[in-house]
């Protein structure tokens, strides 16, 4: 069995687990590219059980709906937690070991993108959330 | 004059900048130390003279490795600049903390060997292999 791994930067944040991501999605929201400090980021969903963080994230409510956590010593940008989900978490791929062990499958919030960070490829590009229309 | 500048700040607002520069110089860094930083595939910032820059609030400085040092908000997290020792008056803004990022254009994009499989490098803007913007531009290997 795989084990998917991860952490921030500096090592300060280590994360663990033998599921496999729910999905793995490019979200291009302005909270997400403010906070990623790129156009798009890409997500993907755990469960929650079996899902090891060693270290303390520090956690920052960012909307009404959402929490996101980061290393308090290096920034890094790690998890999204949405509060209608408590029993999922959102990992920022890029900070997996090997971030090709959870590629994309779909774009959301696709109509808030940038000109010239469009990416040309053949998944579904969702209006706002998954749920939204295909555009 | 003022109302050209380009502003910009962190998430929760506790950081908030004005540059004094106009038409700054944008790039894409696809290093797989800015990767993990920003949690995203690539880091896309702005250089800008530190004194070129206002800032309000202070952010976390980091030393992230023997040639340099990143900040961040210590309340949102977001990441806000590298800064190379070797250019110790400039410093890389991430430039989608601006509060219009459509103003900047990326010119060129760096570490073009460790890009991520997806989604790859920026169609038409040009891609160097590493940090030096020299040499043969970039092509990824069509296999």
């Amino acid at each position: 069995m795989t084990i998917l791994e991860g952490g921030c930067m500096c090592g300060g944040i280590r994360y663990r687990t033998a599921n496999r991501p729910r999905q793995s999605i490019y979200c291009h929201c302005s909270q997400c590219r403010k906070w990623n400090g790129a156009p798009a980021i890409v997500g993907a969903r755990f469960d929650r059980d079996g899902f090891e963080i060693t270290g303390t994230p520090a956690t920052y409510r960012s909307s009404d709906s959402a929490r996101r956590q980061f290393c308090p010593t290096c920034g890094g940008s790690l998890f999204y937690l949405g509060d209608a989900t408590p029993d999922l978490i959102s990992v920022m791929v890029a900070t997996l070991d090997d971030p090709e062990l959870a590629p994309p499958t779909a774009h959301i919030f696709a109509a808030d993108g940038l000109s010239w960070s469009r990416i040309d490829d053949d998944l579904p590009r969702h209006s706002t959330w998954l749920d939204s229309e295909v555009i | 004059m003022s109302a050209t500048n380009l502003t910009g700040g962190c998430l929760c607002g506790a950081i908030r900048y004005t540059v004094h520069v106009p038409d700054p110089h944008a790039s894409v860094c696809h290093c797989r130390m800015c990767q993990r930083w920003n949690g995203a595939p690539y880091f896309a910032n702005f250089s800008v003279p530190v004194t070129g820059i206002t800032w309000q609030g202070t952010p976390v400085v980091w030393r992230s490795s023997g040639i340099a040092v990143r900040a961040h908000c210590g309340a949102c997290g977001t990441p806000l600049y590298w800064k190379g020792d070797r250019q110790p008056d400039s410093h890389d803004i991430s430039l989608m903390t601006l509060d219009d990022p459509g103003r900047l254009r990326p010119r060129d994009q760096i570490w073009a060997k460790s890009a991520a499989a997806w989604p790859g490098l920026l169609p038409g803007i040009p891609a160097w292999p590493g940090e030096e913007r020299a040499g043969e531009p970039f092509t990824r290997a069509t296999d």
